[in-house]
């Protein structure tokens, strides 16, 4: 046995989980968009590079843009029709970035080999499996947009000994993952037992919190029928459950170890013989495998105070959110939007993004003010709830006062900007604000010091 | 479409709706019991006190935030009425009108904002100032003590501390009745230990205390006192050979270990973050505590414990880190 399960993990915040405003509401295949935008930069990692140009006809599925590099994913055309242009635009990061634009003739063409009926793939070699989810160009779809290949890639020396579907959907207001176990359970589980096999993880579990009792028992029965000895683990809503870490920790009690001196590097939940793909991430696999299938599409809740008729969307990668906030009616009165769910989401100052491949909803919420914050009072809520357990109050006050050369000492590395703490903070301090910014200086100093000593 | 005007900022995007002021104004209403029953038991005068250095206090903060060009509006937040609050509690009923006047000007203008205002003040406000009264005015601040029916005496504590061999010890209000529902001498806010434990429980529900603070404060002081060896034969009751200072419950219910543990040992801004370190400030205070009680000077020590530790806070926080998630290593089973 693989070690015990708590089922949570230490510190956390509830947050009203405000689910209830989209998730009665059925998967509907968002309008066909005119034109898409794809965006060249949608994982983590070096951006493709295009390889079609103005004018181009490309088909449905068509490569449009190329992975540079391992840690890179391919781009595929949402679309049949003709490249409008290749150009920057707008992008949910905020720097403009570029972006293939291809006006869609509304055929719906498939390239050649894709989208037949699903191909037996049971006697499919690892390697093959990795390379059709590489080529389909597949990357995390909770948010965090790592590629998939790269995850199943992991070295010898690290075996995989379980392999863990994410269907936590921790953020509140989000119910893509939601709706998807509901609808669509058969795909995700058959995805994850490819998953499975590929790393050769002896069990396989997926988690899901206590807040969506249907879901559970929808996987429960569909994994009966299908896929026995898949585990499917109801776990205690908490934020930030469905973080990789956190998840791993609830599922096995095994900690993914923290950066650490001298090199302060990653470690990945390899490093504890874990696999961990979000429930989307696992259906794009099935499709990709067994169809060929490139992941060109995803589901996006659109949900908020802000909107009349919150929706579950299948909407193609490069759609304009402006289409999906349409359909759902936006209130006048309006005043925030945001690209992902309330926690860790991104706030745009305008509607002019595409959907990408990461992008698990859009968050309209009305009465939005600008947070007025205070020094610190030291309560020490943010160090109770810090679910990587370091103190994010000292590592504010130590970026505000520039004093990047502490921050490290103070373990800024363990930080997976959750937000539990500016959550809890009664001054409404900027905590994970400041981290995040004390952290790219610290990266800059590092880069510099590694500079100096290769000279 | 609408979404022509967006608010942006960095994630999370929703807060909870603890804030400050809902925190300062929670403690004042913690407070409010025992301070009802200082009025009870000594007359008007004590609520004239309370409001006044309150009232007192929020001005101070209010002129020092305008002067400094910051938002007024922050003296209204309840810190500085929480301060004044709590200095006029640990002053005794006769204190003259000057004393918790200034105490409170200084409480606010020196030992809070000449550190940086909220947030940033090494030691308790309130304790402060009244060690910086009790430097000033001693007098006022060791003497003015009555009992419940009017006439001058010595506060429990002091009259242990200063008992004579000989000398009969008025055992009235030094029963632990009396010193539990607060029918004794004191200063104004600190008598009643049943309501002051009332206020401490609420706040702990609430969450805002953590229940290891007042508990290993607490604990701490009465375990020492208890077994430490103390040598005025005076303080014992001759008739039955009991002496006061040894009975467990008469050290916790006397003196201001109850304020001092519920309200000043929690304070947020000048003690440790985390829990471990709040354990390690109790303890320590307790210990002072029951030192300078027994061997001490002062027949009480709270005051002056509670200060020392929050000099030793932010090494007590350097010291106290959480385990951070991830440091413990994972042996990989070979399989």
């Amino acid at each position: 046995m693989a070690g015990s399960m708590p089922c949570t993990f230490p510190g956390g915040v509830h947050p009203k989980d405000c689910k209830e405003f989209s998730r009665e509401f059925p998967i509907e295949v968002a309008p066909a968009p005119g034109k898409v935008r794809v965006p060249l930069a949608q994982h983590i990692g070096a951006p493709a590079k295009a390889v079609v140009a103005k004018k181009d006809e490309v088909k449905k599925g068509q490569v449009i843009g190329e992975p540079q590099g391992f840690v890179s994913a391919a781009i595929h055309s949402p679309v049949s029709g003709k490249v409008v242009e290749v150009k920057e635009h707008p992008h949910i990061f905020g720097r403009p970035t570029l972006c293939v634009v291809i006006e869609n003739d509304g055929n719906e063409e498939w390239a050649e080999g894709m989208g037949g009926d699903p191909e037996d793939v049971s006697a499919l070699e690892p390697k093959e499996i990795i390379d059709r989810v590489a080529a389909a160009g597949i990357v995390g779809m909770g948010g965090a947009t790592f590629p998939t290949h790269v995850k199943l890639s992991s070295p010898k020396e690290y075996p995989i000994e379980i392999a863990i579907i994410n269907g936590v959907e921790c953020e509140p207001f989000l119910t893509s993952d939601h709706r998807l176990m509901l609808e669509e359970p058969e795909r995700v589980l058959r995805g994850a037992e490819i998953l499975r096999r590929t790393v050769n993880a002896k069990r396989l579990v997926i988690g899901i919190e206590a807040n969506k009792p249907d879901a559970i028992g929808k996987m429960r029965d569909t994994a009966k029928e299908i896929l026995p000895d898949a585990e499917v683990v109801e776990l205690h809503v908490k934020y930030p459950q469905g973080a990789e870490k956190q998840l791993i920790y609830a599922l096995t009690g095994r900690e993914v170890p923290a950066p650490r001196a001298p090199k302060f590097g990653p470690y990945f939940p390899m490093h504890v013989g874990a696999l961990v793909q979000n429930v989307g991430t696992a259906a794009a696999v099935y499709d990709a495998v067994t169809r060929r299938i490139p992941l060109i599409e995803r589901i996006v809740t659109v949900t908020g105070t802000g909107v009349e008729s919150p929706k579950n969307f299948r909407a193609k990668i490069g759609t304009p959110i402006e289409a999906l906030l349409e359909a759902a009616k936006v209130r006048p009165e309006a005043n925030k939007l945001i690209l992902g769910g309330p926690m860790m989401g991104l706030a745009q100052g305008s509607p002019d993004i595409p959907v990408n491949k990461g992008m698990s909803g859009v968050l309209v919420l009305t009465g939005a003010r600008p947070d007025v914050s205070r020094a610190c009072i030291r309560c020490g809520k943010c160090v109770d709830v810090c679910s990587q357990a370091i103190m994010p109050q000292t590592l504010s006050i130590l970026a505000e006062a520039e004093r990047f050369d502490l921050v490290e000492g103070y373990d800024i590395d363990n930080c997976i900007l959750c937000g539990s703490c500016s959550y809890v903070c009664p001054s409404k301090r900027p905590i994970v604000h400041l981290i995040e910014w004390a952290r790219g200086a610290l990266g800059a100093i590092r880069r510099k010091k590694a500079e100096e000593q290769k000279v | 479409m609408a979404l022509d005007k967006l608010v942006v900022g960095h994630s999370p995007h929703i807060k909870s709706d603890e804030s400050i002021r809902r925190i300062m104004w929670t403690v004042v209403l913690a407070l409010t019991p025992a301070g009802v029953f200082g009025i009870i038991i000594f007359g008007w005068y004590a609520l004239v006190m309370m409001l006044g250095s309150m009232a007192v206090c929020i001005a101070t903060e209010w002129i020092i935030l305008k002067l400094t060009g910051r938002d007024a509006g922050q003296a209204f937040d309840g810190s500085a009425a929480i301060t004044g609050m709590l200095f006029a509690m640990v002053c005794g009923p006769l204190v003259h009108w000057y004393v918790w006047v200034v105490g409170s000007i200084v409480a606010i203008a020196v030992f809070k904002h000449a550190f940086g205002g909220l947030g940033c003040n090494i030691w308790n406000p309130a304790l402060m100032a009244r060690a910086f009264t009790l430097a000033a005015w001693g007098k006022d601040l060791t003497q003015g003590f009555v009992y419940p029916d009017g006439t001058a005496g010595a506060t429990p504590l002091g009259v242990v501390k200063l008992a004579k061999e000989g000398v009969p010890i008025d055992t009235e209000y030094l029963g632990l009745n009396e010193l539990f529902w607060g029918k004794t001498a004191g200063c104004i806010g600190e008598t009643s230990a049943a309501l002051l434990l009332l206020g401490g429980i609420f706040l702990i529900v609430l969450k805002y205390v953590d229940w290891r603070m007042p508990l290993s404060f607490i604990l701490t002081c009465v375990v020492l006192v208890w077994i430490l060896p103390y040598k005025n034969k005076a303080a014992q009751d001759i008739a039955s050979g009991w002496v006061w200072w040894k009975e467990p419950l008469f050290a916790a219910f006397s003196g201001g270990l109850f304020l001092g543990a519920f309200f000043m040992a929690t304070d947020m801004v000048t003690t440790p973050v985390t829990k471990t370190g709040q354990v390690i400030f109790g303890v320590g205070c307790g210990i002072l505590t029951a030192i300078i009680r027994l061997y001490g000077g002062y027949p009480e020590g709270v005051c002056y414990s509670i200060i020392i530790m929050n000099t030793a806070t932010p090494l007590i926080d350097r010291f106290t880190r959480p385990r951070k998630f991830g440091a413990k290593e994972y042996a990989r089973t070979t399989s």
